[in-house]
Order: C-alpha cells, then structure tokens, then sequence
C-alpha cells in the first residue's frame, strides 16, 4: 500500500532553491553531494550568484529551462510561499524543506503559513517532505545532506522527526557496520507525515529492518495500524523522544493516573510487536544486532572473555536481560575433561579466560567446543586485544587474529547469533587505542555485530528474541 | 433508565461525571457483569432498597465533589439489619459533610454487598493521539501506588485480552496462591473484550474506572465503577 510513493525517492532531476556558496550551509552540502553522486540533471537556484561549484545558476524555479521532479529548499521561510507556487507552476513531485521557523516555533503565524502552503500544494498535486528537516539520505540515487555519510547502501530504512538524530543514527551507525536503504528525516510533517513514510518502507523491498524517532505524531491510529503491519513484515525499531513531558490533562479516575503518553507509547509497541528503545544507543544496538545477527528465538547465552569479577557481573547483567546463562550440559562438560581434566572440569559459564593459564585448550577453543552444543542459542564473547608489554609493536597481531578467526568459525559454522564485545573507553596508552580501534574496524569490517559491553549486547539480544518470538506466535 | 437516558441526561445537565448509579447502568450494556446499584434519596428509601436487594448491603455516597468515597468516610459495608442501614447513611452523610463542606450531595447508592474475591481493575482512558486504551491491574485503594497494571489500545484481539491479564505481576495471586482459589481468567478476558467493545461504540467516554472487580473461581462481578465522558467541543 505504500508503494506508491516510490516515485519520490526516484527523481529526474533535482533543483536547490538557495544553493549556497559557503560551503558550511545546508544549501551548499546537498547541492555539492547531489552533484557528485546523483545521475540525473541537478540546477542550483540563487538570487545573486551566477555559478555555484562550477554549475550556472538561475534566479528562481521558473526560470528553468525544464519541469523538475524534485526540489530542495534551503531559502528563508518568508519565500517559502512563493516557492509552493513556482515550483508547483514547474510540475514539481516533491519539495523538501530544509526552510525552517514554521509551527515549531509555537507562532500563529508560522502555523498559518503551513496551512497555505499545504493547501497550494495539495492543489498542484505536489508532496511537501518537512519543513524543518534535513530530507532524503538514499545512498543508492546519491542523495544525502551528510558529506560523511557512506556511498554504499544498506537494508536499514530510518524515520526521524529530528533530522539532528538522522545524522547520529547514519554517523554512528555508519562505524558500527550499518548501512541504509532510506533515511527520511521528515521535520513538522505537514504533509508527508510518519503514517505515510512506515507504510512506505514495509512495503520497501531495499528496506529489511525499519528504525524511527518520533516525538509526537500527525494521524495515531493510522501510525498505529502502519506499525503493525510493517511489524509483522519486518523488525521495527522505535525511540519516542519526549518521554517526561509531564501530561497537562486533569485526570480524575485511576485508569487517567497511570495511563500517561509514556505507558500509552510502551502498551502499543507491545501490542504492535515494535521493539520499544529508550535512547540513541540502544537504539543502534538493537539495529546492529537485527542486521548482523541472524534470527533466533531461544535465551540461553553463552558468555565468553569476561575474567574474575567481570564475569560475574555479566552473568547477572545478562540475567536481569532476560537471557539465561545455562549451565555446561554433562556431555560438554566430559568433552572439555577429556581435552583437560582440570581446566575442562573447572570452566563454567561465563567461561573465565583467566583460569586457562598453562591449560593446552585457549579460552577462545574452549568457547567454540561449547558453543557448538545445540543448547546454546546465544553467544556474547567479549574479546580485546593484546599489546606486549615490552615491545613497540602490538604484540600479537596475530594472537588477535586468531582470537577472530575461532568466533568467525563460531559465527559461521553455527546458525548461531554472536555478539562481540570490545571495550570502548578511550586507553591512556596509543599503542593500545590503536589496536583497539583496529581490532573494533576489523569485527566491525567481518560482520559482526559489535557492542561496547556485555550488558548492552544482552539488552539488545533480548529485543531480538523477542521480536523473533513474537512473529513467531502470530504468524 | 437505558443507556441512552443515561448519557442524554448527563448531557442535558451539562455533566461529564456520571456517577455510580449511571456509570453501572452504561457498563451493563457491555455485557461485563455489574453488582445492581440504586440511589436513595432518603434513610427509608435506603432502608427499603436494601431490603429489597437482600442484606447484607453496601452504602456510598453519590457526590459529583467525591472522587475517593472511602476517603470521606462515605462507604459502608457489610450491614446485616435496618438499624445498621439507618445508622450507616447517617454516618456517611455527617462524615461527608464535615470533611468536604462544599459537596453536593444527590444521596446514597444501595447494593447488596457481593461475596468477597480477589479484586482487580478494569480501566479505560482516551488517549489524545492514539484513543482509546483498556487498563488491567491489581485493584483495589491501592492500585495507583502498586501500578501493577497492562494496558492495550482499542480495539483488542482474542490474543492481546489473553496477553494483557498475563502480563501483571500479581499474576500468581490470580492463578490460586495460598488460601486464595484460582480467578477465572476467561472471564477477565472476555470482559476485557466486552468493554473493547463497548468503547468503541462510545467514542465520547473520556475515561473509565471499573475498581474493583471481584473476581471469582467462576465468573466476576464490577462492584463500583465511574465513567467521566469528553467535554462537548462547543459546535
């Protein structure tokens, strides 16, 4: 049913109302990124320059010597009316407004320009994206806002209200191994709102896992109904900003006290089967483990690399999760005593790499003998790497190396889902911030899906089981 | 008085607050079942309903200014004879008075008092981007504090009933726990779908408070309830 708004990701040409000069400005970056990457034919609009990186400019959208699909404005909001027109008189499909100070700002005024705005354009048979947002990320036609967002696309599909937390989620998600199919930062949503653009990616064949930021939203009940149906489709993920707004409505019954928009928000994710997330991170990680994990629907984890005292906080975090730290079954347990009888009688789960010292197994043999074992539906296995402490080369590049090479054989021999953990405090030492930075690029490089603790690897874990269970019960 | 009644009246009076009596007589309609209330205007009149009904009887006053009844001392329970009825609508009445001087009060309700079960809450609210939203918890004065509640948005599936009652905490306290039996869970269930029904029927229903609900080894009952409905947006 979404569909049919493909033609808006899809344009033959694209021009930038307020093509900018300064290389800083909004209107300078799309236009410099559309110009690299996109294949079709691209116009800057500007009052006073007469070329823009090269390109000829023209004084205004009716001045170009062809209809466009596709239109950027990054001009003030006082000619945003005006441009409505223009670029309706041009046959444009969509406009995207950058051009901000509309009914954010809680004025009248601004809310009344909207409305004629949305009236014109409804008139002219033209979809409005914004205004007050940052627009299309859609590596694959070369559009993006962000010079570092990567060329390559993916199979993750973002809806944000914030186009400030579009960039993070592309930025950071970028360095932990995710790519995207679309990313539609959609700003006030006058027109195109949350509603249209999930229905949209469920039925988006290049989008596999869908992930948003809201705050508030246009249509409920459509929303609702399009969560729920892009949900039992694919994996949705949702952070609902806004959180501790104290509600303003006068309650006068038990039911109105405790069903503020919060636990509203959480009853319908849980209705809806929408992983519900709590911040940027575990945002991330939810995504990371949904894209580079494969499906699974059983919590008994298997825990590897924590040592001592760590590894027993593990066990509790993972615990709390809701994952299950199961026991070595007996005929693991007789394997690993007849590899070595007293480390092999000794390991427990979390497996402590440090007991391991003079065995003839390494911690990372022993993860893989047990994680073999059908019982296991999960592994975190934390691992970091190795500087000697005399030399000036990183010690064992190739202790690394094999630590890796033993969880790829865990993460492609099994159909097993395998987070890895590295640490991601900034060391004093650079030798070590290097081969930690590097061992991270190397995981992240291999497909794995890479989390900074345990505890963070587990919460996202669980939402992935979860998820998987719940379609799992309604298919 | 039917449903209709009820709501035309409360609306004609310029009211957005039914009160006991009314809101029992709108949640019937549902199907859940509803402990029989009438109001009385006097102590004879309470006298007489609660001969009527069967004793032992329930006493509380009717005040739109009460929104807490056991706070004002305004509910009394367990009376076994005429002497306790009268004495009790007396107390109810003086207590009410001296701790909220301003209330208008409309009488007392009468019911026969139900047998004891565990109680839970049946709640409804609108909210104002996502409408209406059932709530289910442990019921009880307590019910804001334990916030051991689930909540669903309308209109619910067999499965999201189902899901929502197993959801709560207190869950084992419902399944049989020490000298209390086992609460018919189906029933909870299909009054949750009942009242999924019901509100989409009466999309003007701001909010709703079925507290408790006693719930038995077979069957339930709402004993108490308040339905607070949408100000009308002036035409």
């Amino acid at each position: 049913m979404g569909l049919e708004l493909d033609y808006i990701f899809h344009p033959r040409s694209i021009a930038i109302a307020g093509a900018s000069e300064s290389p800083e400005k909004f209107g300078h970056t799309y236009f410099k990124n559309v110009l690299e990457n996109f294949s079709g034919k691209v116009y800057p609009i500007n009052v006073r320059a007469t070329e823009i990186l090269g390109v000829p400019t023209y004084k205004s959208i009716r001045d170009l010597p062809e209809n466009v699909d596709y239109v950027v404005s990054a001009i003030p909001n006082r000619d945003a009316l005006d441009l409505v027109d223009a670029c309706v008189s041009k046959g444009v499909k969509t406009l995207h407004l950058y051009t901000a100070r509309f009914s954010e700002t809680g004025s009248e005024e601004g809310a009344q320009m909207e409305r004629d705005m949305l009236l014109r354009a409804r008139a002219g048979g033209m979809r409005i994206l914004g205004p007050n947002c940052m627009g299309l990320y859609y590596p694959k036609e070369g559009l993006a806002w962000g010079r570092d967002f990567p060329n390559e696309h993916g199979n993750v599909g973002i809806i944000s209200q914030s186009g400030g937390n579009a960039g993070e989620i592309i930025s950071v998600g970028a360095s932990r191994g995710l790519r995207f199919s679309k990313v539609i930062s959609y700003g006030n949503a006058l027109d195109l709102n949350e509603a249209d653009l999930v229905e949209y990616l469920a039925d988006d064949p290049e989008t596999e896992i869908i992930g948003g930021y809201i705050e508030g939203v246009r249509d409920g009940p459509r929303f609702v109904r399009a969560l729920r149906y892009a949900s039992s489709r694919k994996p949705v993920v949702f952070l609902k900003g806004g959180r501790t707004q104290a509600g303003t409505n006068m309650v006068s019954s038990h039911t109105g006290a405790l069903a503020g928009a919060q636990e509203v928000w959480q009853a319908i994710c849980r209705q809806m089967g929408v992983i519900n997330v709590f911040s940027m991170e575990e945002l991330l990680d939810a995504l990371v483990a949904l894209t580079r994990m494969p499906k699974a629907t059983g919590a008994n984890l298997l825990v590897g690399g924590g040592t001592g005292g760590k590894g027993v906080m593990s066990a509790d975090e993972c615990e709390e999760e809701g994952l299950h730290l199961l026991p070595i079954p007996g005929d693991v347990r007789e394997e690993l005593i007849e590899k070595d009888p007293f480390f092999g009688a000794w390991v427990t789960n979390p497996v402590d790499g440090s007991i391991m010292g003079g065995s003839k197994l390494t911690p990372h043999e022993v993860i893989t003998l047990i994680a073999k074992n059908a019982n296991y539906d999960v592994v975190i296995n934390g691992i970091s790497p190795s500087v000697s402490t005399n030399g000036s080369t990183p010690a064992a590049p190739t202790r690394a190396a094999r630590m890796l090479e033993h969880t790829a054989d865990l993460a492609n021999n099994r159909d097993k889902p395998v987070a890895l953990v590295i640490g991601d405090f900034t060391p004093e030492s650079q030798r070590l911030l290097e081969a930690t930075v590097d061992l991270r690029r190397q995981c992240v490089k291999d497909g794995f899906a890479v989390f900074p603790t345990i505890s963070r690897a587990a919460r996202a874990i669980k939402r992935l089981v979860d998820y998987y269970r719940w379609r799992e019960e309604i298919d | 008085m039917t449903t209709t009644d009820v709501l035309q009246k409360a609306r004609l009076d310029g009211r957005t607050l039914l009160n006991e009596v009314e809101s029992k007589e709108l949640i019937r309609e549902s199907g859940i079942p509803v402990v029989e209330t009438r109001l009385a205007r006097s102590k004879a009149e309470a006298v007489r309903i609660a001969q009527a009904m069967g004793l032992p009887a329930v006493l509380k006053i009717d005040s739109p200014d009460v929104v807490h009844k056991s706070d004002v001392g305004g509910v009394k329970v367990g009376l076994e004879s005429a002497a306790q009825v009268r004495a009790a609508y007396d107390s109810i009445l003086s207590s009410t008075r001296a701790t909220v001087p301003s209330a208008s009060i409309l009488g007392v309700s009468v019911q026969k008092m139900a047998e004891p079960g565990i109680e839970v809450i049946l709640g409804a609210t609108k909210d104002p981007q996502f409408g209406h939203v059932i709530m289910f918890g442990l019921g009880g004065v307590l019910v804001e504090i334990l916030r051991d509640v689930s909540m669903r948005l309308v209109p619910l599936t067999a499965r999201d009933a189902r899901v929502m009652i197993r959801e709560i905490k207190s869950l084992p306290l419902l399944q049989g726990y020490r000298q209390y039996p086992a609460c018919d869970l189906g029933s909870l269930e299909e009054a949750v779908l009942n009242l999924s029904q019901f509100l989409e029927k009466h999309p003007d229903i701001k909010e709703l408070d079925l507290n408790p609900v006693l719930c038995y080894p077979k069957g339930l009952v709402a004993v108490d309830a308040r339905v607070v409905l949408e100000e009308l947006s002036p035409a």
